[in-house]
């Protein structure tokens, strides 16, 4: 069990015997009962006290609470000696304000909200909030203590007190002038004011301005004031114009504004659009309006595809579009040409009509097949590679080879068509060339051994290998790996195919190879090969073919 | 010594009352040996259970019972004022329970 602590204290309030009861009036209230009631009724009319909870023991949050500060209350200087007997060894008495443990974080306590001020007949809370040090307005300020009456009251007295300034004064309304009204402007409409009323200005000035202020708060001349007039419609006027130029520029802006969005109005129905909505018809290649017909056998007849019809026609959302912006719309290709550049002109087709004429074979034919089906790489390689007709073929064959070797990284069609009929026209003077009708044939071929293709493609140098005797594809390949050894000659497309100055030295093992070509030439039944400045050529490829052969036999 | 009275001001605190925080029921009648329970209870109550405050007291009602905090080192024994004018001085005896001695003022 704790020490008992003497400072604490229970308090019962309870009602006193019936035989202790004392009329109220009967009460002699003492002086110092009088002004301690004085006290509590001073003290409860500075509001509430902030409630502010702490524990007994925790001294740093003990709350300071302040004397309130207006007041220098009258009756509260003899309030000590009203304990006389209270105060022995006690510790200094009666701290000063303010003057102690300054108040605890948070400064001034929560104000408690202000109600029942005068009654206070609260049992607990009813004291002031001496804490506050900014405006005491838990108290009030001193518009709660006014009744609506008083202020109306003032109201009346000040209006009165204003008014008799004028009508009690000595001097007649028109001797009265009022103060500068603070008619002068600065910044936008300071050209306006200028000369006429004073713009406020900064302290700076001011001192130095005072007596001109003075003197220029005077009454107006009339004339000046109907300059000031005529200036002041005069910037109303420019005001107006402004305004009304800007909003033409506004016009402008939105008319432009909403064309733009004309155009996307007009391509968002363009997605609903057709050429004609009301048109239809079983055509397959109808978009829209297309009527299904059900084959027959289709007992599951399905209705007509619901699809939404067709809103609008293309024709009518042009034609808007057209009226209002004034432009015409015409179609644009995916593709145009804007500068022809340096290729020549394709005149192919021509020769394709000669060549069937001299020969058996379409060799245009065989020229497209050639280009269609293989492109960039040069198709020499397969056509050697394959039936024996086409090895006598080798050397022409080479020839559309040898244009397309320039070509094998460049794909494009135009370039070796381009490159073909000049050597097909130097192939015409020698009969051969119509024999290149066999190349279908030999795409069939190429079909089989695709690879080759790739050989020829990858090695431009494959030259030297032996030909003859090695793995047969090999020696298929060197004819066209000999012949690309002419691509830098024939690049130009006109040096080195010239008709017999087409040289075929630099195909060293095609020509080895070619010199067997005489083996194979009666079965083929050529004419006039052996004319041909391609004849060697061409023995070669004969060569290269038996080898060719023997591989097939191998195979 | 400190104590919470020093925070203040003299003109106040013949005015103000340093209350528990905890309540008591509200009784009419209190025995002594309630009283003495409840001081027994009360250093207890204030070292760890409720806190204390200040506050004005104006006329509390019958039957209340508080806790309060008197400043001996500042009033003696006189209690600050409640808003009850008293009629009569005050009367004091003493008893003694549970080896204490009770001095109540009346």
């Amino acid at each position: 069990m704790p020490p008992p602590d003497p400072s604490l204290w229970i308090v019962h309030y309870s009602r006193a015997p019936p035989t202790e009861h004392i009329p109220a009036n009967r009460i002699h209230v003492l002086p110092q009962v009088q002004s301690m009631l004085g006290q509590r009724r001073f003290l409860q009319s500075q509001g509430q006290l902030a409630r502010k909870d702490f524990m007994l023991h925790d001294r740093n949050n003990w709350p300071t609470i302040n004397f309130p500060p207006q007041v220098a209350p009258q009756g509260f200087a003899q309030v000590p000696p009203a304990y006389p007997s209270a105060m022995v060894g006690r510790q200094p008495f009666y701290p000063q304000p303010g003057s102690g443990v300054p108040a605890p974080a948070g400064g001034a306590p929560a104000k408690a909200p202000r109600g029942h001020r005068a009654s206070s007949a609260a049992v607990n809370a009813a004291t002031a909030d001496f804490a506050l040090e900014d405006e005491d307005v838990s108290a009030g300020d001193m518009m709660d203590l006014l009744t609506p009456r008083e202020v109306s009251k003032m109201r009346y007295q000040q209006h009165h007190e204003w008014m008799e300034e004028i009508f009690a004064s000595p001097y007649a309304i028109s001797q009265i002038t009022p103060v500068s009204l603070g008619l002068g402007r600065k910044g936008e409409l300071e050209s306006l004011t200028a000369g006429f009323f004073d713009a406020p200005s900064g302290p700076t000035s001011g001192e130095s301005k005072d007596a001109a202020d003075s003197a220029q708060a005077t009454k107006m001349e009339p004339a000046k004031a109907e300059e000031f007039a005529d200036r002041v419609a005069k910037k109303v006027a420019d005001m107006t114009a402004e305004i009304e130029k800007l909003k033409k520029r506004h016009a402008r802006r939105m008319e432009k504004f909403n064309r733009t969005s004309l155009l996307k109005d007009a391509e968002l129905r363009l997605r609903e659009a057709a050429a004609d909505p009301n048109a239809t018809g079983t055509e397959i290649w109808r978009l829209e309006g297309r009527i299904e017909i059900p084959s027959e056998g289709d007992e599951t007849q399905t209705p007509p595809a619901s699809e939404p019809k067709a809103k609008y026609r293309v024709d009518d959302v042009v034609k808007e579009l057209e009226t209002s912006w004034k432009k015409q719309i015409v179609p644009e290709p995916k593709v145009s040409c804007v500068q022809k550049g340096g290729l020549l002109e394709k005149i192919e087709p021509e020769q394709k009509l000669e060549a069937p004429a001299d020969g058996d074979i379409d060799m245009g034919h065989a020229d497209s097949h050639l280009l269609d089906q293989f492109g960039s790489p040069p198709p020499s390689g397969p056509v050697q590679g394959s039936a024996p007709i086409a090895q006598e073929l080798a050397a022409p064959a080479h020839v559309p080879g040898v244009s397309e070797v320039p070509g094998i990284n460049a794909p494009a069609p135009l370039q070796t068509t381009a490159a073909v009929p000049q050597q097909s026209v130097t192939m015409s003077g020698m009969d051969v060339e119509m024999d290149m009708g066999n190349a279908p044939p030999a795409n069939t071929a190429a079909g089989e051994t695709g690879d080759w293709v790739m050989v020829n493609d990858e090695k431009k140098d494959q030259g030297d290998k032996p030909a003859v005797g090695d793995a047969p594809l090999h020696g298929i390949e060197t004819p066209g790996s000999g012949l690309q050894g002419l691509t830098p000659g024939n690049t130009g497309g006109d040096t080195g195919l010239d008709g017999a100055n087409f040289d075929f030295t630099n195909m060293d093992s095609a020509g080895d190879a070619l010199a067997a070509y005489t083996e194979q030439n009666e079965v083929l039944d050529l004419p006039d090969l052996e004319n041909s400045a391609f004849g060697d050529a061409f023995h070669a490829s004969d060569n290269e073919n038996t080898h060719h052969h023997d591989a097939d036999d191998m195979a | 010594m400190d104590d919470p009275a020093t925070r203040v001001p003299g003109q106040l605190l013949p005015h103000m009352h340093l209350v528990s925080r905890h309540r008591f029921p509200l009784m009419h009648m209190m025995p002594t040996d309630t009283v003495v329970e409840y001081l027994l209870g009360a250093p207890k109550i204030v070292r760890e259970a409720q806190p204390m405050h200040w506050t004005f007291l104006d006329g509390p009602q019958d039957g209340t019972v508080m806790l309060t905090w008197q400043p001996l080192n500042h009033l003696g024994t006189n209690f600050a004022s409640d808003g009850y004018v008293w009629a009569d001085v005050e009367q004091a005896f003493t008893f003694e329970a549970r080896g204490y001695v009770g001095r109540p003022d009346l």
